[in-house]
């Protein structure tokens, strides 16, 4: 893996009003990482991400994306970056292929809509509408419209919260897949288990502030060293394994 | 403006796919239209007799005061213009011309204009004109010199239906305009639609245009069904048959549109949610649905009402509409009409930039 540097956040704050949502927050991040967001609820992290998605705008602080500053070229930086985000919807009466190739248009990009479809899985869904996708569904072509620009950068507000188990683990195995293409992807999750197994590198955020950076394993080993036992005693197994492997791993939807 | 186009486009293959869209905008306006049409609502005035007083003498006063005398006549005194409106719009039954030399020594013709359908009325009026000569000449001199003719013509009156045709029209316009628009945006903008467009490169404006430009396509067709429906249904005619009367309606349907969809957009850009919108919208609409003479002449109104009345937006596109395809007025004469539109464009376009926001 390269270690070239494609994302920089130096001293991020944001306020609204006389709250403070993001305190003060520095980061950088190597083009082909999966690195990830951590945090409770309202601890930040979209409004962390949305800065760098130019959708925001800091009140103090830079963000910097292949090397472009966010707030002064934002134009620049959205033709490069790819954005799923965590409250957002499409045009309900357009065909998923209608919606992406509209995409394309706003991105000035020719491209194929069914083999962006197809690449998340949603070739069985070309001629259906938005509105009737299973939430599932709805997270994939959030995906496959992010793609259309071929971005360097993704960008990844907790596509799995609200997914049963079987969307869920589908979901990962899709975004394993856009890494192996050489995508910079930027996730943000509540769901420890899916740093695990998705991320290089993680950042725990809390109250607006980053309390620690590693890869997931150093940070478990760390916690180890110093002492800490687990509460209950490992078991080979937890309640997911069992659910899963008694309704299988196939996707459910339709 | 490619980016605009396929808005545009999208915009409007999302309206036709939503089968009541284009149903509703047409069903209450044709309610609105057939039901007060048809009825006749407003066609029940006293019988009216129009005089030309072409001569302004002390004899023809008299014989207009003898005429006025006759209780179950009433009159008016008017210009030939005026009164050429007022007969289409079925407001006069008949117009007396009194010619300039008209005196009690020289023999003179009185004309009695009426049109084909108020053949029955125009009748009563002669005979009542008739014995009013009689008693002057009797009473004169130089005995019969006075001759009553009456001139027929074909038959050009639509009666309310012609009045109410481009009120209903221009109403609709308006509706479709400021709540088609608010209904959609705010929706997006509730459901995330619009935080999704922002994070891509284009331009608020490209969005806004191809909404604009989607939306005066749907009213423009709008407005065509709406008089086909009115000739068809209501047997109404445009612009005595002028093609020129076409242009003019839609331009004032496109200056319309634009007006009414630029009100929308700012009260959708202004309001978080449509808790807020829809009683903006209601409150902005329900007055010019009453008071900018969609379904009556604002005279009847009281003084004030009646001038707040002339100057909303919707007053403007009204007069241009109804003078468009009642009387087929040319376009320079409207243009008052065109020049208040498009200052109520830019009022409106500059307070919707000004408080427009994304979410
Ligand atoms: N537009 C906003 N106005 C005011 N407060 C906001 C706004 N957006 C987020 N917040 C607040 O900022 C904090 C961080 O929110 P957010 O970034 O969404 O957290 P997370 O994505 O980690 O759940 C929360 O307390 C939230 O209520
Ligand atoms: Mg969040």
């Amino acid at each position: 893996m390269t270690s070239k540097e494609i994302i920089r956040v130096e001293k991020l704050i944001k306020k609204y009003d006389d709250f403070i949502a993001v305190n003060g927050i520095d980061f950088s991040v190597n083009e082909g990482e999966i690195f990830g967001l951590l945090g409770p609820n309202g601890a930040g992290k979209t409004t962390t991400v949305e800065i760098l998605e130019g959708i925001r705008t800091q009140t103090s602080g830079e963000a910097l994306i292949n090397g472009i500053n966010v707030s002064k070229e934002t134009k620049k930086v959205k033709e490069i970056i790819g954005v799923q985000l965590q409250q957002a919807a499409f045009f309900d009466k357009l065909t998923l292929v209608e919606i992406i190739e509209m995409f394309g248009v706003f991105y000035s990009v020719k491209i194929d809509a069914k083999s962006i479809l197809g690449k998340v899985g949603l070739q069985d869904k070309f001629g259906s509408f938005y509105k009737p996708l299973s939430g599932g569904q709805k997270q994939r072509l959030s995906i496959a419209v992010a793609l259309v620009n071929e971005p360097k950068v993704l960008f990844l507000d907790e596509p799995t919260t609200g997914l049963d188990p079987q969307a869920r683990r589908n979901m990962w195995e899709l975004i394993k897949n856009i890494r192996s293409e050489g995508k910079t992807i930027i996730l943000t999750t509540h769901y420890m288990e899916e740093a695990e197994e998705l991320c290089d590198r993680v950042a725990i955020i809390d109250t607006g502030k980053i309390i620690t950076i590693d890869t997931p394993n150093n940070l478990i080993l760390e916690l180890l060293n110093s002492g800490f036992k687990g509460e209950h005693k490992i078991k080979e197994a937890n309640l997911e394994d069992v659910f899963l492997n008694l309704t299988g791993k196939n996707l459910r939807e339709n | 403006m490619k980016i605009s186009l396929i808005i545009a486009i999208a915009t409007m293959k999302m309206y036709f796919r939503r089968s009541q869209s284009l149903f509703w905008s047409l069903f209450f306006p044709v309610v609105l239209m057939i039901g007060l049409g048809f009825y006749g609502f407003g066609e029940f005035s006293p019988s009216k007799l129009g005089i030309i007083d072409g001569a302004k003498n002390q004899y023809s006063k008299e014989l207009i005061k003898a005429i006025s005398e006759k209780k179950y006549i009433e009159i008016e005194i008017n210009t030939r213009e005026k009164f050429d409106k007022k007969v289409l719009e079925g407001k006069i039954d008949s117009v007396l011309v009194i010619p300039d030399n008209y005196n009690h020594n020289n023999e003179v013709k009185i004309i009695l204009e009426f049109e084909e359908s108020k053949e029955i009325i125009s009748h009563s009026f002669e005979d009542t004109i008739n014995s009013v000569i009689e008693t002057i000449d009797s009473e004169n001199v130089n005995n019969n010199t006075q001759k009553l003719s009456s001139k027929i013509q074909n038959n050009s009156n639509q009666g309310y239906k012609g009045f109410l045709v481009p009120g209903i029209v221009s109403l609709a316009i308006m509706q479709s305009g400021i709540l088609g628009v608010v209904f959609t945006l705010i929706s997006y903008k509730t459901q995330g639609v619009l935080r999704r467009l922002q994070a891509t490169p284009i331009s608020s404006a490209h969005f806004l245009i191809g909404q604009l430009a989607s939306r005066l396509v749907i009213i423009t067709i709008q407005t065509i069904l709406l008089f086909i429906i009115g000739i068809l249904v209501l047997n109404i005619n445009i612009g005595q048959g002028s093609i020129l009367a076409w242009v003019n309606i839609l331009i004032f349907s496109l200056l319309g549109s634009i007006l009414f969809l630029i009100i929308g957009l700012a009260i959708s850009g202004a309001s978080p949610n449509e808790d807020y919108a829809a009683p903006i919208a209601n409150l902005i609409t329900f007055p010019m649905m009453f008071l900018s003479g969609v379904f009556f002449e604002n005279d009847v109104l009281p003084y004030w009402i009646k001038i707040i009345g002339q100057n909303l937006p919707l007053s403007p596109l009204v007069t241009g509409m109804r003078e468009s395809s009642l009387y087929g007025t040319n376009t320079l004469e409207l243009l008052p009409e065109v020049g208040v539109i498009i200052l109520w464009i830019i009022v409106c376009f500059i307070i919707g930039i000004k408080t427009f926001k994304w979410e």
